[in-house]
C-alpha cells in the first residue's frame, strides 16, 4: 500500500505501526495492520462496529500489547513502556465515553493534568491552590468553558465534559493526539462547532490529529488522511478524495452512502 | 479582626480552648479529650486513604498497633530513650505500610479491602500470639514512659502539641499537588493514569503516609494507657476508625475529627440512657449513609453556606 504525499514538503513520520495482529479468544480484533501518522497531520480511522478501531488505540496508547508487531512513536518502540510514560512521551488521548473527574471542579480537571505534566504530583509539600491558573484560564478559553471554571465537571452537559476532556489532553502538551470519537453524542451543532475547534486546535499548536469516528461528515470535514479498518485488517488508506472512490471500501463499509 | 485570624477564626478558637482546657482541673475532661485527640489523629490518618485516595481500608487498627506495640517495646524490653523509640516506632509503621501497600495496591476496590482486612488480621495474630514479645492476649502492659510524661496534664499538653504538628503536616500533604493526584486516582483512576500519573506509586506512597500517621496515634495510645492490647489491632478497630471517618465526612479534611469527637461524646452521652450503645450507633450510621453521605463536614459546609454567609 503506497503512501501518498500530501504535500511537497517531507513529511516526519510521528508514529510507525507496522504489522499488528491482536487477537481475543482466537478472534482477531486487529489483523497484520500497518500504517504511518505524519507529523501535523489529521488522521482518521475508520471503520464499522467491531473494526477494530478503539483496540487499536488501546494499544498505542500501552493499555494492551500486541500479539505481534510493533508501536514506534517517533523512532522509538513502545513495547513495554507503561502507559503514564506512554503520556509522558507526548501521546495524549479521550476516551469513546466521557472520561473526566466528575467532582473536581473544571479548574481542577485541568490544573491536575497540568500538574502531571510537570511530575509535580509526588510532591507532598507544594501547594496545589492558585497553581497553574493563568494556563488553566488559557485552556478553557480555547476550548470555550472559561465561563464554567468552578463548575463540577460532572454538572457540565455532555458537549461540554467532551470539550473538557479535550482540553485535559491538550494540557500534557502532548505531540500526538488520539481521539475516540471525539464527537459521540453530540447534537448537530456541538459536533460542527467541535471539529472547528479541532482544526484551530491542530494548527494553532502543530498537532498530529489521531482519530476514530463514526460519523462521515466529521471524517471527510476534518481528515487529510483516512485509514480505514474491517475485521481486523486495513483495507485502505489515503487521502479523502482515494478512499471515497475506493471499491472495496464503499463496498463493505460505506455501501449507499452518500459522500 | 486581621484577615488571617478571621479566615482561621474557628480552628483558633478550637485550639484556644484546647489550650486552656487543663485550667478548668478536670481530670475527667483532660483524660476524654486525650482520647479524643489520640482517635481524631487516628482517623485523620484513615481518611487519606478512604476520602482522599478513595480505597476502603479494613485493616488501619495493623499500622496503628505496630506503632504502639514497637515503641512499648523498645521502651520497656529494650529500655531505649524515648525519643529513639518513638522514632523508631514511626519508622516500623512505615516500613510495615511500604511492605503491605506493596501488595495492597495492585488491587482494587473490594479486593483491595480485603487485602487490608487479610493483614489487618495476621497483623492482630502476631499481637496475640507472640506472647513472649508482645504479652500475647494479657496485653503490654506496664511501659516505660518517660516521667516528665506521667503527669496527666503534661500528657494533655504533648498529645495536643503531636496531633497539631501532625494534623497541619496531614493538611499539608491534602492540599498539595500530590493531594490533587491523590483525590484524581479517587474520582477516575483510568484517566489519571493518561495523564501521566504512575497511579500505582502515588496510592502506595499514600498508604505509606497513612500507616505512618496512624502508627503516631498508635504510640500515643500506647503511651496514654502504659499499655498496648491485642484488641487494638482487631478488625473491630479498624471498624470503628472506619465509622469515624464516615460519621465526620470523608470529603472533608476535618470530618474525620468531628466523626472522632462525635463518636466518643454520643457514645458517653447514651450510655447514660441505654445499655444498647451498638444498636443507637448503627441507627446513626443508617442515617448518615442515606441521608448524609457527607456527614458532620457536610451539615457544617450546609449551615455555613445557608445561615452564616457574611457579605
Amino acid at each position: 500500500m503506497g503512501r501518498e504525499k500530501l504535500s511537497e514538503k517531507k513529511l516526519i513520520v510521528m508514529l510507525k505501526i507496522s504489522n499488528i495482529t491482536k487477537s481475543f479468544d482466537g478472534f482477531f480484533a486487529l489483523d497484520d495492520v500497518s500504517l504511518f501518522v505524519d507529523q501535523g497531520v489529521i488522521h482518521a480511522v475508520i471503520g464499522p462496529n467491531g473494526a477494530g478501531k478503539t483496540t487499536f488505540f488501546n494499544i498505542i496508547s500501552g493499555i494492551l500489547a500486541p500479539d505481534n508487531g510493533s508501536v514506534y512513536f517517533k523512532g522509538q518502540n513502545l513495547a513495554k513502556i507503561e502507559p503514564h510514560k506512554i503520556v509522558q512521551l507526548g501521546i495524549a488521548r479521550s476516551f469513546q465515553r466521557v472520561n473526566i473527574f466528575p467532582r473536581k471542579t473544571v479548574f481542577e480537571n485541568i490544573q491536575i493534568a497540568l500538574i502531571a505534566r510537570d511530575q509535580l504530583h509526588r510532591s507532598p509539600f507544594k501547594k496545589a491552590s492558585n497553581l497553574f491558573s493563568e494556563e488553566v484560564e488559557e485552556l478553557l478559553k480555547v476550548v470555550n468553558l472559561f465561563e464554567q471554571v468552578e463548575l463540577r465537571g460532572g454538572d457540565l452537559s455532555h458537549g461540554m465534559q467532551k470539550q473538557l476532556e479535550l482540553a485535559i489532553a491538550l494540557a500534557s502538551q502532548p505531540k500526538i493526539l488520539l481521539l475516540d470519537e471525539p464527537t459521540a453524542g453530540m447534537s448537530l451543532s456541538e459536533t460542527q462547532s467541535c471539529i472547528k475547534l479541532l482544526k484551530n486546535i491542530v494548527q494553532d499548536r502543530a498537532l498530529t490529529l489521531l482519530f476514530t469516528e463514526h460519523d462521515m461528515q466529521v471524517v471527510f470535514g476534518m481528515a487529510d488522511y483516512i485509514s480505514v479498518l474491517h475485521h481486523g485488517r486495513l483495507i485502505a488508506s489515503g487521502p479523502p478524495s482515494k478512499i471515497r472512490e475506493n471499491s472495496e471500501v464503499k463496498r463493505v463499509y460505506l455501501g449507499n452512502k452518500a459522500l | 479582626m486581621p484577615f488571617y485570624v478571621r479566615k482561621n477564626f474557628w480552628t483558633i478558637t478550637a485550639l484556644a480552648l484546647l489550650a486552656i482546657l487543663p485550667l478548668t482541673g478536670s481530670r475527667y475532661s483532660i483524660d476524654l479529650t486525650t482520647q479524643v485527640l489520640i482517635y481524631a489523629l487516628f482517623a485523620l490518618s484513615l481518611n487519606i486513604l478512604v476520602g482522599y485516595l478513595g480505597n476502603l481500608s479494613f485493616g488501619h487498627a495493623a499500622f496503628f498497633s505496630i506503632g504502639g506495640y514497637t515503641c512499648a517495646i523498645l521502651l520497656t524490653t529494650y529500655n531505649f530513650p524515648f525519643l529513639i523509640s518513638f522514632l523508631t516506632a514511626l519508622a516500623f509503621s512505615a516500613i510495615a505500610a511500604f511492605l503491605i501497600g506493596l501488595v495492597c495496591v495492585r488491587r482494587n476496590h473490594m479486593y483491595f479491602a480485603m487485602l487490608t482486612l487479610a493483614f489487618g488480621m495476621l497483623v492482630w495474630a502476631i499481637a496475640l500470639k507472640w506472647r513472649p514479645v508482645t504479652g500475647g492476649d494479657d496485653g503490654f502492659v506496664g511501659i516505660n514512659i518517660p516521667t516528665i510524661l506521667s503527669n496527666p496534664i503534661n500528657f494533655y499538653y504533648f498529645t495536643l502539641l503531636t496531633s497539631i504538628i501532625a494534623t497541619y503536616a496531614l493538611w499539608t500533604i491534602c492540599n498539595s499537588t500530590f493531594g490533587q493526584a491523590m483525590i484524581a486516582i479517587r474520582e477516575n483512576q483510568n484517566r489519571a493514569l493518561f495523564l501521566g500519573i504512575d497511579t500505582q506509586s502515588i496510592r502506595l506512597k499514600a498508604f505509606v503516609i497513612s500507616g505512618i500517621f496512624a502508627g503516631l496515634s498508635g504510640i500515643l495510645f500506647a503511651l496514654y494507657n502504659r499499655g498496648m492490647y491485642p484488641e487494638s489491632a482487631f478488625w473491630t478497630e479498624s471498624g470503628q476508625v472506619l465509622i469515624m471517618v464516615l460519621l465526620g465526612g470523608m470529603h472533608s479534611f476535618i470530618g474525620p475529627i468531628l466523626g472522632a469527637i462525635a463518636l466518643y461524646s454520643l457514645e458517653i452521652f447514651i450510655n447514660q440512657f441505654t445499655e444498647y450503645w451498638q444498636i443507637v450507633l448503627g441507627g446513626i450510621l443508617l442515617i448518615v449513609v442515606l441521608i448524609a453521605p457527607e456527614g458532620l463536614a457536610g451539615g457544617v459546609i450546609w449551615v455555613e453556606k445557608n445561615f452564616l454567609k457574611k457579605s
